[in-house]
Parts: structure tokens; C-alpha cells; sequence
């Protein structure tokens, strides 16, 4: 371990507020190891998705870098993100956002890059996440927490290096939301991402190798 | 692309619905080009089918063949000038009766030469030139449905001039009226009978030979097959109207489809933020849409051609409909390629699709 795979440097993000500028992220430094899952906790409005966005190139910053895997990826240009999105980041989104079209096992397959299909098996994915009996399922025949656990085996299923979740447990109760976060803790040490996660749940920041605190655009380690 | 089908497949109600629209709307397209067609040929296809390129007329009758009149002198000097065959038309309209009864039906004479090269194809009976009678008359097979058969005698109803029938020949059709063949000499005895001063001659010359444009004629003007077409009495009218009519129906049916895509898009638009937010491209999404809609739209047509032919049998002989199959095919391809054009509107909406949009709980 030690080895870092994502690196906020910097960074400042404002938002026009009628006619001021508010600064919603005043210079945030973050690093996140391979292994590690790193939680953010904040109040409403603290910039908690603003800086996730940014994480997750889907939003430029005003000034600052995002490194990824040793990776200036600020210096690349806008309209190469979407492949870098693929490539390196996995989302899990609050309300697991699955395609309702696309059963369990097609959610992961159709998006999966062909050179990661030998090294992030569809099948063994979803065995891990024991979701095997339902990969064949719609997600309007799935539980809550089966799908937002085959949200988490789609995260990792283009073997990313960093994996983005966003309130993971907002729609779930509080037992399976804490099995949702355990999931993803589980699968991070075991292929070795770096993961940040936004987050309410106070219920589950003992899962986390390290909390910050994000107010008044300011990040402090817990 | 196989997501494409997947959504097409999981929401099948949605689409299903979507598809018996354009089914109906390319169906009422189609069945009106059709009608198009068939009324058009109601008037023209007598002209259509007659084996003649030039048709040669009077310079004064403003390419309209009934009003033109060519004397017997001008006919001679193309006969002895002309290298190829040169023979006359006559059309005229009067009506017939069958023996014993009243009733008077309808009927476009087309005054021509026995044997000449514009004699009709026959389906049943012979040729003018064949027959052994003083006065013998070709029908087109509408007559049939009137009962008069092989052999029957038909009376002019303005001369008393007894006709009999020799042969039957399909789809002869002059003004929306049903075309009776009959030799030159008939039809100046008939002349000859309602103006005893009448002196031969002829509507119009027809011709294959080209050679018809380098003879020097006076007062006369040579006019290809369309043009002659073109200038038979309510033609122009009717098809500009109808055929208008069809392909604002072919374009309003096309949109229709973009607009109910456009508004299936907006529905989605959470999905294609999720989309773009995992990487997958905007060409590939809009790869997926353009699939979508083509095939929605191919689906229709192909549905609504089957249901039209099918219907074309159906339908009563009398009618006038006739469709070819470049004419589908034709309104079908045109459908289809503004349908494909018409969702543009949902990948212009779903590249505005700002990813962000399902990062942050905030709604």
C-alpha cells in the first residue's frame, strides 16, 4: 500500500449567488492510497457533491488539480473526460441509478471495456456481492439493497482506479446500509482502489480508514 | 447496438402503442398514394399504355389533344416524309347503350387506325384489324361488370350506330371514364351522321419515330407522352393537390414519431445522465437513439405496407387505386429518413443532459 491513486491538490470551486461569488471549496487537499476508503461528511450545502463531482471529472474546478494515478487529469482537455470517466472512475450513485432496461448481469456487461472482461469477471463480480440469483433479474424485480449492490459491482467493473459514492446508504434502512458500505469496503481492499465516499450515515463512518469534515469549504481530517 | 433493443424490449407497451400510430398514419399515407395513382390513371392510362412517343397537334389547341385538330393534308405530308410509321387518334366523348335498355353508360372513344401500332393489348377477343364486322369496338374490361360480353352489340347512343364487341383490353381508362376502341372509319360515320358537313379529320398524329421533330410542319407542335398527359383536362389539378396531400401526411406522420421520441427523452433524462456519467459516449448514445427510431420506423412501415397490399385485394375492381411498388417503397424511404432526421431534436436534448444531475441528493 502506500501508493497513491488519487490526489485533490488545491482546489477551489465558487458558485455566482445572485450577484456574489460564494466559495463553496477554499483550496481542499486530499489523498486517498490504494486500499483505503475515505469517508466525507458534512452539512447540506457544504460542497460535499461539488468536490465529488470534481473528483470525478464532471466538473472542472476553478483552480487546482485532480491527479489520478499519477495522472495530471486537469490537463486534459473537457471532451476527453467521458473516456477518462470510463476508464478510471466508478460511480455509485445515491438511489443506485440502474438502467431499468438492463437485467442485473447487462448492467455490468454492456458497459464493460473488453480488456477488463478476463480481469473483472461479470459472474464473480456478482457471486461476491451475492447477487448470483438475481443476475438474470430486471432492477424493478430487485430489493433496495440488491440493487444498490449491483451498483457497487458496476462500479468496479472497468477496474477502475478510484471509486466515487455518492450517500451510498440514503436509500436504505440502517442494516442495509451498513451491509452496502461493509460491500464496498470489502471490494476496494480487494482490488485495491481508493475510494471517497459522501455520506449522512454516521452509522457507518466506522467502516472508513478515515473521516474528513467538509464545512464552510474547508476539509479537516476527524 | 444491443442496448438499443434491450430498452425497445423492456418497454415494449410503450413502443408497441407508439407503433400501431405510425402503422395507421403510414397506412392512411400509403392507401392515399394509392388512391393518387389509381385516380390519376382513371384519367390518364389509356395514354399511358398506348404504344405512341410523339403525338403531334395543333399549335393552337395548347397541348390539349380533344381541342387540336390536324386536316387531312398535314397527316399526308408526314405519311410521305416520315421515315417511320405515323397513324391518327380520335378521342371523343359520348356514351353507348346496350340493346333493349335505356340506360346510358359512359365512354371515351379513342378513334384509331386498324392494325396500327397503337392498338391496344387485348385481354380477351381480337384486334380491331382481325375483325370481320362493319363496326367493330374494343372495351376496356370495366364494361364487363356492366354485362356486356364477346360478340354483344352496344348502340351510340347520339347515332344509332350499331358496334360489335370484338375484344376486351385491362386498365383503359380517359377522364375518369372507361375507353372504347373503335376504327377511324367508325367514328366518321359517326361524325358524318350528327354534322353531314363534316370533313375528315384528326386530334393528333402519333408516332415512335423521332425523325417527327426535324419534318417541317406548319401549325402544329409536337408534344412528348407526359407532356400530352399532363395537359389532359383536371389532370394537373387533382394530382398536385393529392400528391400534396401524401407527402404532408408522410412528413407529419415522420415527426410525429420525433415528437413522441422528444418526449420519451425528457422522461429519460435521468438515464442518459447516469449514462454519461459512467463513460459512455455521447456518439454511442446517440448511435442508440438514431437504432431506436429507425427501427420503430421500419417496423411501421413494413406493417402498414403488408396491411395496404393486403387490403389492395380486398378492395372493390371499380375503385380507382393502384400502387406500384416503387411508389411505397418511395414514401416508405422518404418516412423513414425524416423520422431519422426528426430525432435529432432528442440527441440535440440529450447532449444538454448535464451528468452532474444524479451526483448530490439535493432534490
Amino acid at each position: 500500500m502506500g501508493n497513491t491513486l488519487i490526489e485533490l491538490k488545491n482546489i477551489k470551486k465558487s458558485y455566482k449567488d445572485g450577484d456574489a461569488y460564494r466559495e463553496i471549496l477554499k483550496d481542499i487537499n486530499l489523498s486517498v492510497d490504494a486500499g483505503q476508503l475515505v469517508a466525507i461528511v458534512g452539512p447540506s450545502g457544504s460542497g460535499k457533491s461539488t468536490l465529488l463531482t470534481i473528483a470525478g471529472l464532471l466538473l472542472g474546478a476553478d483552480s487546482g488539480n485532480v491527479i489520478i494515478d499519477g495522472n495530471d487529469m486537469t490537463k486534459r482537455k473537457q471532451s476527453e473526460w467521458t473516456k477518462l470517466r470510463k476508464n478510471h472512475i466508478g460511480f455509485i450513485f445515491q438511489n443506485h441509478q440502474l438502467l431499468p432496461f438492463l437485467t442485473a448481469e447487462e448492467q455490468l456487461s454492456s458497459f464493460q471495456k473488453k480488456e477488463c472482461k478476463a480481469l473483472m469477471p461479470v459472474d464473480e463480480l456478482l457471486l461476491n456481492l451475492g447477487l448470483d440469483k438475481v443476475k438474470k433479474q430486471y432492477p424493478a424485480k430487485m430489493s433496495g439493497g440488491e440493487k444498490q449492490r449491483v451498483a457497487i459491482a458496476r462500479a468496479f467493473v472497468n477496474n477502475p482506479d478510484v471509486i466515487l459514492a455518492d450517500e451510498p446508504t440514503a436509500s436504505l434502512d440502517k442494516e442495509r446500509g451498513r451491509q452496502v458500505v461493509e460491500m464496498i469496503r470489502a471490494e476496494v481492499k480487494k482490488h485495491n482502489k481508493a475510494a471517497i465516499m459522501v455520506t449522512h450515515d454516521e452509522r457507518v463512518l466506522d467502516l472508513a480508514d478515515a473521516v474528513y469534515l467538509l464545512e464552510d469549504g474547508v476539509l479537516v481530517k476527524q | 447496438m444491443k442496448m438499443a433493443l434491450k430498452e425497445l424490449r423492456y418497454n415494449k407497451k410503450k413502443y408497441i402503442l407508439i407503433e400501431v400510430i405510425i402503422l395507421l398514419l403510414m397506412f392512411m399515407v400509403l392507401f392515399l398514394s394509392g388512391l393518387v395513382n389509381g385516380l390519376g390513371r382513371a384519367v390518364t392510362s389509356s395514354i399511358e399504355l398506348m404504344n405512341g412517343t410523339y403525338f403531334v397537334i395543333s399549335d393552337s389547341a395548347e397541348d390539349i389533344i380533344t381541342v387540336s385538330n390536324i386536316n387531312a393534308e398535314v397527316y399526308e405530308q408526314v405519311a410521305n416524309e416520315l421515315a417511320g410509321e405515323v397513324t391518327t387518334l380520335d378521342i371523343q366523348r359520348m356514351y353507348l347503350q346496350k340493346v333493349g335498355e335505356e340506360e346510358k353508360i359512359n365512354v371515351t372513344y379513342f378513334a384509331i387506325e386498324p392494325g396500327s401500332f397503337i392498338e391496344p393489348e387485348l385481354m380477351e377477343g381480337i384486334s380491331l384489324a382481325e375483325a370481320d364486322v362493319e363496326n367493330p369496338i374494343i372495351l376496356d374490361d370495366d364494361y364487363m361488370l356492366e354485362g356486356i360480353e364477346l360478340s354483344d352489340t352496344v348502340i351510340d347512343s347520339s347515332t344509332s350506330i350499331e358496334f360489335t364487341v370484338v375484344g376486351f383490353s385491362k386498365n383503359q381508362m380517359y377522364g375518369h371514364t372507361s375507353v372504347a376502341f373503335i376504327s377511324t372509319d367508325s367514328y366518321t360515320s359517326i361524325r358524318e351522321n350528327l354534322n353531314p358537313h363534316y370533313e375528315v379529320s384528326y386530334h393528333a398524329l402519333v408516332t415512335n419515330d423521332e425523325g417527327i421533330h426535324d419534318l417541317d410542319l406548319e401549325g402544329v407542335v409536337i408534344d412528348d407522352k407526359q407532356t400530352v398527359i399532363e395537359n389532359i383536362p383536371s389532370y394537373s389539378a387533382e394530382h398536385t393537390t393529392i400528391t400534396m396531400v401524401v407527402w404532408l401526411l408522410v412528413i407529419i406522420s415522420s415527426v410525429i414519431i420525433g415528437v413522441f421520441y422528444y418526449i420519451m427523452t425528457i422522461q429519460k433524462e435521468k438515464q442518459f445522465a447516469v449514462m454519461k456519467s459512467i463513460g459512455i459516449s455521447m456518439g454511442q448514445i446517440s448511435i442508440m437513439i438514431v437504432c431506436q427510431v429507425c427501427f420503430v420506423a421500419c417496423i411501421g412501415a413494413l406493417l402498414a405496407n403488408i396491411l395496404n397490399t393486403s387490403m389492395s385485394f380486398a378492395l372493390p375492381q371499380t375503385m380507382p387505386y393502384h400502387l406500384e411498388f416503387t411508389d411505397a417503397l418511395g414514401v416508405s424511404a422518404a418516412f423513414i429518413v425524416i423520422s431519422v432526421f426528426s430525432s435529432l431534436l432528442s440527441i440535440i436534448k440529450v447532449s444538454k443532459v448535464d451528468p452532474m444531475m444524479v451526483i448530490g441528493g439535493e432534490q
